[in-house]
């Protein structure tokens, strides 16, 4: 008797809580990298999202750059305990496939219609063994910057940026200049990223491409960057640097911003930042080519992990309405990020921002030969051997065709591994 | 009487044990767990990230030995150490020998040597890689006024090591000084006395007295600038990342690399094994070395 009142305050404490949970929010944790201007477009967003999703709360977490993201995300997966959804930078897809932790995004809708409207290099970014992991978010690729300045001071036309390889060492001949006579080299003519710990790599494909060569065979079964066009492209980086003196192995800092270095490859995805530093005539131009026109991308994406039904269903409620025409035409306007979707694209909207941004129009035009990485399992190991392997050659001052075919004896016994 | 004592002795014990509990209970979950699971790690095809493993026997240690960039670690600490530790050692001795006489400024110069010592090694690599920034560095600053074109230090594979090592030499200086200067403390004056009546020289009584009786702080220093040597990191993680073209790649920062960039935990484990039996064999060695004669 002395029972009763205990059970029913019971029942009405779990009526009223399990209606409680029926009427909350689900919880989104979303981790990114983005900092600076980015960030608060992206912040903004994300906002938006919140206003307009009163059952889903989407709790955004910057979680440092990219690399103390991926180390912060690889441990939480390997506690069990992953965010819902965290951005990822093009190279990890493989990365995340071969944890197990992703939902692969066939589970929420039937792939080949939902993304027929997106440009394929953005698919070809997040595709792993035939299957799209992740959903694609911003888009960069590879340019050259250049100082119309140090154009004009040795006579060059600053409209008329290098197109060839052959064409780039030839104003980069000119731009090296020794200006106080002392003997020593005061302004260099190009720079790009040649140190292997700091993504050389990713500027040596490019490269590599351009001259014909290529990282795997045609069945990605073996290693293929010690052919002809592989050493050829390892020769014209040391040359750049050691017979023309034209690249400087150990770059000033920030040698391009302060005017010490007359071109840069860089990102897209600096160009907004380059303009804020630089006080000079800044040129945006599309990379020089060899054999092929080729341009590496680079980008990011959204990856959703194992949780409940529940909350991988709002989490794929909001990876939609990130990449979704009108947030992506925002997006890519905004932040100089190139469109993900050929609607966004072709719209009225997009086109008079081109018309505003001619910079822009240079790599939307560059965009028809961009190339995304091979996204294989054994690409970190092989792309880690390929970039020590060009540091040894051109840092060394070697010949490059032996250090390739070592390199690539070594980078088959991963890709053997990896199958 | 006696079983007083040992009752005395036991609660004593008890009460240390009690003490000790504690710690010992951290240094077991820790240290003690990880190395001897490490051990276990080392024979299975084990990931950081994906949750299955298998056992794979030697198959770890058999594929490290064939590797080319861990021969390349092994080598270039070989080199480091033996780049680091008898310059260090015959530095740190000159200085220390100086610096147990009575100069000027005694007190300000021991604190000039060992102040590296208690510096953090993140924060010490850092400034020393901007003096040797090749474009604006301060040491091809100064080379330049005498007309030499100083190379890029860190940048170019024949420099970067020779550079790293020259870091840790200085940095390590002042310990090994303070350990020799407490050792040359310890020598009786009357020695050197009665050797200055029979008309030795400052380097006869160095090499017949201080020598032979630095042996005990010789062989310290020897065996721990060796362990630390063979176990270098943390400059290489900050200066130069292994490279350029794995020219400063060691074996710790292979082990790191292997297990925090590709999380291969069992195969890193394997190289952690490998370079504590060399470590182990290395200092029974010394220790044999110095004990020898000395005793």
């Amino acid at each position: 008797m002395s029972r009763r009142p205990l059970i029913l305050v019971l029942i009405l404490v779990l009526a009223f809580g399990l209606s409680a949970t029926a009427g909350a929010a689900t919880t989104i944790h979303y981790w990114h990298y983005l900092s600076g201007d980015y960030a608060e477009i992206h912040e903004a967003m994300v906002e938006e999202f919140n206003a307009l999703h009163p059952d889903i709360q989407v709790e955004l977490l910057y979680t440092g750059n990219q690399f103390v993201t991926r180390d912060k995300l690889i441990a939480a997966v390997a506690a069990g305990q992953p965010p819902h959804v965290c951005l990822v930078d093009q190279f990890w897809p493989p990365l995340m496939v071969a944890t197990g932790a992703l939902v692969p995004l066939k589970n929420f809708v039937d792939t080949d219609s939902y993304f027929a409207d997106f440009n394929q290099i953005s698919l070809d970014t997040v595709t792993v063994e035939g299957e799209i992991w992740t959903m694609p978010f911003s888009l960069s690729n590879q340019i050259l910057f250049y100082n119309k300045d140090k154009f004009r001071e040795v006579g060059l036309d600053p409209e008329k940026p290098p197109a060839t390889w052959e064409e780039l060492l030839e104003y980069a001949k000119l731009l090296t200049r020794d200006l106080d006579g002392d003997g020593r080299i005061d302004e260099w003519g190009v720079n790009f990223t040649t140190r292997a710990n700091m993504g050389a790599v990713y500027t040596f494909i490019t490269f590599l491409w351009q001259a014909g060569g290529r990282i795997y065979n045609e069945d990605f079964s073996a290693a293929a960057f010690n052919d002809e066009a592989a050493v050829e492209t390892v020769q014209f980086w040391r040359d750049l640097a050691h017979r023309h003196k034209v690249l400087n192995l150990s770059p000033p800092q920030e040698g391009f911003e302060t005017g010490r270095i007359a071109m840069q490859i860089a990102s897209t995805s600096s160009i907004e930042a380059t303009k804020r530093k630089v006080n000079f005539d800044l040129g945006i131009a599309p990379l020089p080519s060899y054999r092929q026109k080729v341009t590496g991308v680079g980008g990011s994406s959204l990856a959703i992990f194992k949780t409940t039904p529940q909350e991988e269903a709002a989490a794929w409620t909001f990876v939609q309405w990130m990449s979704s025409p009108e947030n992506n035409l925002k997006w890519s306007t905004l932040t100089g990020y190139t469109p993900l979707r050929k609607s966004v694209l072709a719209s009225p909207e997009y086109q008079s921002y081109l018309a505003e941004n001619p910079a822009v129009q240079v790599v939307i035009e560059q965009f028809q030969y961009a190339r995304a990485r091979p996204n294989e399992v054994s690409y970190a190991d092989v792309s880690r051997i390929l970039g020590v392997a060009v540091e040894e050659a051109v840092f060394g001052n070697l010949d490059p065709k032996p250090i390739l075919d070592n390199a690539v004896a070594e980078a088959n016994t991963y890709i053997e591994m990896s199958k | 009487m006696r079983a007083k004592r040992s009752n005395l002795g036991n609660e004593q014990t008890r009460t240390a044990l009690l003490a000790l509990l504690p710690s010992f209970v951290i240094f077991c979950v820790f240290t003690l767990y990880p190395v001897f699971h490490s051990l276990y790690l080392s024979f299975f095809n084990v990931s950081l990230i994906s949750s299955s493993r298998s056992f794979v026997g030697w198959n770890n240690y058999a594929a490290l030995i064939k590797n080319p960039t861990f021969q390349k670690a092994v080598l270039n600490t070989v080199i480091y150490t033996l780049g680091v530790v008898p310059v260090g050692i015959m530095l740190s001795l000159f200085a220390a020998v100086l610096l147990n006489n009575k100069l000027k400024f005694r007190g300000l110069f021991r604190t000039a040597f060992f102040t590296p010592v208690v510096t953090s090694m993140v924060a010490v690599a850092i400034v020393w890689s901007w003096m040797l920034e090749p474009n604006y560095g301060l040491i091809n600053s100064l080379l330049s006024k005498i007309g030499i074109a100083g190379p890029g230090w860190l940048t170019d594979p024949k420099w970067a090591l020779p550079s790293v090592i020259l870091l840790s030499i200085w940095k390590n200086l002042g310990y090994n000084m303070v350990i020799f200067l407490a050792g040359l403390q310890d020598i009786p004056r009357d020695i050197y006395e009665s050797a200055d009546i029979d008309g030795a020289t400052p380097v006869q009584r160095f090499i017949y007295i201080t020598l032979p009786l630095l042996r005990g702080p010789l062989g310290f220093a020897a065996i721990v600038s060796v362990i630390k040597s063979m176990q270098v990191f943390g400059q290489i993680y900050v200066m130069t990342g292994g490279g350029p073209a794995n020219s400063t790649m060691v074996i710790v920062y292979y082990l790191y690399q292997q297990a925090f960039e590709f999380y291969r935990l069992g195969y890193a484990s394997a190289v952690a094994w490998v370079l504590f039996a060399a470590i182990f064999v290395l200092t029974l060695l010394q220790n044999r070395l110095f004990r020898a004669e000395g005793a």
